[in-house]
C-alpha cells in the first residue's frame, strides 16, 4: 500500500518518474506510487482525468495515503495550467492558494491532514513539458551531437503538423524527443527505458528541483498527521 | 396489518452521539440503497445497531437482538445488558437527534420516532433475556437486520407465511433465481428441525436450500429481509458474504428495483472491492437511488465520507481506493 501517490498525465510519465526515483531517491521508492489515468480519453485529455482523480484523492479516496500530487505539463501558459489546478484544489477545500504558481513546486496540508502538492513540468515555471525536462538531462557529447540533428530534422519536416497542434511547445518538445530517441543504438528506445539504460542520465541537476519538491512530499508522509 | 404509505420511513440523514465508538457521527445524503464501507473495527456493524435501534417499531426486540447478535447476553437481564453494552455511564445516546437510551431515566427508555415519544419500561418490558422470546412482541413489517450469520432461522419460519399471503414468494425465489435459474418452487418444511427448513423444488426435485451452497441462504436472506421490511428500513451486514464476485451486480440490481419496489430503505456493509464495484455500476444505472459511505478515523475523529455516484465511478475505473 503507497502512502504517496502522484498522478500523472500518461503511462510514460508513469514509467519515466518511476525509474527516476529508482535512481534518484530509492529510500522512498516502495512507498511512492506513479498514477496514470487508465482511460485517459474518457474524460476530454488526459490531463482532465488525471485532475479528477487527484481532486478525488484529495478527500473522498485513497483514506491510507498520507500524500497526493500532481504532475502536469504546464503546456504552453503554465499560469492556465495552474488556474486549472487551482480550481481542483479549491473544490477540494483548499483555501487562500497562491495566484502565481511557485517556483519550488506547490506544497500544503489540507484539512484532514494530507499533504498535497502540485508540480509543472519541465521546471514549474517555463511553459512545456516532461519531455522539455528530459532534453535538458543529456549530457554526452555524441547524444548531444544526435540531439541537435534530431533539432534540424524535425526543424525542416513537411507539412510541420506539430505547429497546429494546441500545445506547439510540447508538441516540438516530443517531437524531438522521439526523434532522437528514434536514431539510438536501439532504435526507438522508450524515455524510460534511456533514463534507466543512462542515455538519460539520472543524475542530471535538471531533475533536482522537481526531486527536492517529492522529497518534500514524502518527508511529509513519514510524519503524518491523522490516525 | 397495516402498510405505511410509501417513503414515510426513509430517512435522508442520521445522526448517531454517544453511542458505542461513535461519538458524534452524521451521514448526509442517504439514498435509497446504501453501502457503508470502512477499515476493521471502525464502526460499520455498530452503524447497523443505532440505525436498527432507531427504526425498528419493536424496539425491545431490536436491542434484544443487538445485544445477542454480539453474543453479550452475559448479564442476567436485558436491563443490565443495555447498561453494559449500549450505554455510557454519563452520556445520553441520541439517534437522529432523537433521546433513545439514557441512564438517568432509570429504568425507562426514550424514543421518538415519526414525531412521536415511544416509552419503554425496562422492568416490564425487557424482562429476563429468557423470557423474552416468549413476550412475541415482534411485529411485521418491521425494519430487519440480517447480520453476518445469517437470516434467523426463527424469524423467517414464523414470518415465511405472512409474505406468502401478501404474494412476495416470487419476489424470494427471483433473488434465488440468480444463482439457480433452474429453482421452480420454494418452501419451509418440517424435517425435525427446531424449525422449518427452507427447500426448493429444481426440475420438480425436492432440494433442501442449504444444500445448493451458503450463496442460497444469503440470498434467501436478502429476498426474506426485504419483503419482511416493506416500507421500512433493512440492515444488511457484509452484503458480499457467501455471493461468488460474478453475480454481485445481479443481486445489487435485484436489491435496487425490490426495494423500490416494496419501499424499503437498504443500509448494507462491506469490505469488498468486487461488491463495491458491482454497487457503483448498479448505482450509476439508478440515478439518485444508491449512495455510498465511508467510515473512517482521521484525527482521531470518526466522520463519514460520502461519494457521488460519479465520484464512485471514476474511483472504481481508475483503481483508486475508496474502502
Amino acid at each position: 500500500m503507497s502512502d504517496v501517490i502522484v498522478f500523472v498525465e500518461g503511462k510514460d510519465d508513469e514509467v519515466v518518474l518511476s525509474v527516476l526515483v529508482e535512481r534518484r531517491l530509492p529510500e522512498f521508492r516502495p512507498r511512492l506510487e506513479f498514477k496514470a489515468p487508465t482511460k485517459p480519453g474518457a474524460e476530454g485529455s488526459g490531463a482532465e482525468r488525471t485532475l479528477s482523480s487527484f481532486e478525488l484523492a484529495l478527500d473522498q479516496a485513497e483514506p491510507r495515503a498520507h500524500a497526493v500530487a500532481i504532475v502536469l505539463d504546464a503546456n504552453q501558459r503554465p499560469a492556465s495550467t495552474w488556474e486549472r489546478v487551482k480550481a481542483r484544489l479549491e473544490r477540494g477545500g483548499i483555501k487562500d492558494l497562491p495566484e502565481h504558481f511557485p517556483a519550488e513546486g506547490f506544497f500544503t496540508v489540507n484539512a484532514i491532514g494530507k499533504a498535497v502538492g502540485c508540480w509543472l513540468m519541465p521546471d514549474s515555471t517555463n511553459a512545456g513539458s516532461l519531455e522539455g525536462l528530459l532534453w535538458q538531462a543529456v549530457d554526452s557529447p555524441a547524444q548531444q551531437s544526435l540531439q541537435r540533428q534530431a533539432i534540424t530534422y524535425v526543424e525542416n519536416v513537411e507539412p510541420k503538423y506539430y505547429r497546429s497542434q494546441t500545445e506547439p511547445t510540447n508538441a516540438v518538445q516530443k517531437a524531438n524527443l522521439a526523434a532522437w530517441l528514434a536514431v539510438q543504438e536501439r532504435p526507438g528506445t522508450l524515455s524510460g527505458h534511456a533514463l534507466r539504460s543512462g542515455v538519460i542520465s539520472p543524475n542530471a541537476e535538471c531533475f533536482t528541483p522537481f526531486l527536492n519538491w517529492l522529497h518534500r512530499l514524502c518527508d511529509q508522509s513519514d510524519n503524518p498527521t491523522e490516525n | 396489518m397495516k402498510i405505511r404509505p410509501p417513503s414515510a420511513l426513509m430517512i435522508s440523514s442520521f445522526r448517531v452521539q454517544n453511542f458505542k465508538c461513535f461519538e458524534d457521527l452524521t451521514l448526509e445524503g442517504l439514498g435509497r440503497v446504501n453501502l457503508i464501507a470502512g477499515a476493521n473495527n471502525v464502526g460499520k456493524t455498530a452503524l447497523l445497531e443505532a440505525l436498527l435501534l432507531d427504526g425498528r417499531r419493536d424496539f425491545a426486540g431490536a436491542i434484544f437482538e443487538v445485544l445477542a447478535q454480539r453474543r453479550q447476553s452475559g448479564q442476567p437481564t436485558v436491563a443490565a445488558n443495555v447498561r453494559e453494552w449500549l450505554l455510557d455511564e454519563d452520556q445520553s445516546v441520541a439517534l437522529n437527534g432523537a433521546f433513545p437510551l439514557t441512564h438517568s431515566l432509570g429504568p425507562h427508555l426514550l424514543r421518538v420516532r415519526g414525531g412521536t415519544i415511544q416509552q419503554f419500561s425496562l422492568q416490564d418490558h425487557l424482562l429476563r433475556l429468557s423470557d423474552y422470546r416468549l413476550s412475541e412482541s415482534e411485529q411485521f413489517p418491521d425494519a430487519m437486520a440480517i447480520w453476518q450469520a445469517g437470516l434467523d432461522p426463527e424469524k423467517r419460519d414464523k414470518y415465511w407465511d405472512h409474505l406468502l399471503i401478501e404474494g412476495d414468494q416470487d419476489k424470494i425465489l427471483n433473488f434465488l433465481k440468480l444463482v439457480e435459474p433452474r429453482i421452480e418452487r420454494l418452501g419451509l418444511l418440517s424435517d425435525g428441525m427446531s424449525f422449518r427448513q427452507p427447500y426448493c423444488a429444481i426440475d420438480s426435485k425436492r432440494f433442501r436450500l442449504s444444500r445448493l451452497g451458503a450463496g442460497m441462504d444469503r440470498l434467501l436472506g436478502i429476498g426474506f429481509g426485504l419483503s419482511f421490511a416493506r416500507g421500512d428500513r433493512l440492515l444488511i451486514d457484509e452484503f458480499e458474504t457467501g455471493l461468488h464476485y460474478s453475480i454481485l451486480d445481479r443481486v445489487w440490481r435485484a436489491v435496487f428495483d425490490t426495494a423500490s419496489a416494496l419501499d424499503v430503505q437498504v443500509f448494507a456493509t462491506t469490505h469488498s472491492l468486487d461488491c463495491l464495484r458491482a454497487f457503483s455500476q448498479v448505482a450509476s444505472e439508478h440515478q439518485q437511488v444508491g449512495a455510498y459511505f465511508r467510515l473512517e478515523n482521521r484525527q482521531g475523529k470518526l466522520r463519514a465520507v460520502r461519494l457521488e455516484e460519479a465520484s464512485l465511478a471514476l474511483a472504481t475505473e481508475e483503481g483508486l481506493e475508496v474502502r
